[in-house]
């Protein structure tokens, strides 16, 4: 029931590798003359380190490591939404039910 | 990779890009297509892939279950907040059926039990932990670069008639109008 220290350091490295890859395809697709562009390197490191990790702590080879740490990652935070539905629907109902004072553009 | 596996990555890395499009606003031509990238990416994510291997199947299925989740919970979501009385003209029938799409979603979520674990949430703690580490990391890096990067012009100063004008503009603003407004 309980997770093991490796499967800990899976999922924690997968959470760093989806996280720098999400970045870096964010700053090619937002590329433009104006982007002084340092945020890449420090990424491309922080990347670079999770991936060392996974492929450590898998022993496959680097892109079915990296395939097996995205996949974790990515069911990992989908199995959060029912924390995101229940605190939705609280915010929802405080805003619908209990709450009658109207919003007006100074405030 | 020998089935449809690629399709699912592709089709994440669509929804990324069209994000990213989106979150560049106006002032970029390519923002205009970042919602039906988007869209686009959805589609195929959720439509086309059939043969796959067992760790994308899995993948696969969650996706599937979260977007049938997520669905009703964002249509309801913005039709409470249309037609609650802070945000909108408070209006009763899109009230309720704003929150007949939330309960829609909690019958979704209760139909799969399993969907909530003990286990599954530390997991998920856990894949935030390590993004939340990536994300300091990042800005540290770039502070720390930033901060080592010396700045190669300075600006000219302001010309006779760019200065005239800030004056008038500040000037303009700090009066009001002729009625005091």
């Amino acid at each position: 029931m309980g997770i093991e220290f490796s499967e800990g350091l899976l999922l924690v490295s997968g959470g760093t590798l989806l996280f720098s890859t999400f970045a870096l395809v964010h700053f090619a697709s937002t590329y433009n003359r104006h982007n002084r562009s340092l945020a890449i390197l420090s990424t491309i490191l922080i990347g670079s380190i999770g991936m060392y990790v996974v492929t450590i702590t898998t022993g496959h080879s680097t892109l079915t490591s990296m395939e097996v740490a995205m996949v974790s990652a990515i069911i990992g935070i989908l199995e959060l939404l029912p924390i995101v539905v229940v605190s939705v629907t609280m915010t929802l109902f405080r805003i619908s039910l209990l709450t009658s004072r109207s919003v007006d553009a100074s405030s | 990779m020998v089935g449809d596996e690629w399709l699912i990555w592709t089709s994440l890395l669509i929804i990324v890009v069209g994000y990213s499009f989106h979150r560049m606003g106006p002032p970029f031509e390519r923002s205009r297509f970042g919602f039906p990238l988007m869209l686009l990416g959805l589609t195929c994510l959720v439509l086309l892939p059939e043969e796959l291997a067992d760790m994308e199947s899995d993948l696969h299925s969650s996706i599937l279950r979260s977007v049938a989740l997520m669905i009703p919970l964002s249509i309801g979501t913005t039709q409470i907040l249309r037609y609650s009385p802070n945000y909108g003209d408070a209006r009763t029938p899109g009230l309720a059926s704003g929150w007949l799409f939330v309960a829609i979603s909690w019958y979704i979520l209760y139909s799969e039990k399993s969907v909530i674990s003990l286990s599954g949430i530390t997991s998920g703690l856990l894949v935030l932990s390590g993004a939340l580490v990536s994300l300091v990391a990042i800005i540290i890096g770039t502070f720390l670069l930033e901060r080592s990067t010396v700045l190669k012009h300075e600006s000219e100063p302001l010309s006779n008639e760019e200065e005239e004008l800030v004056r008038a503009i500040l000037e303009r603003h700090m009066r009001g109008d002729e009625h005091g407004n």
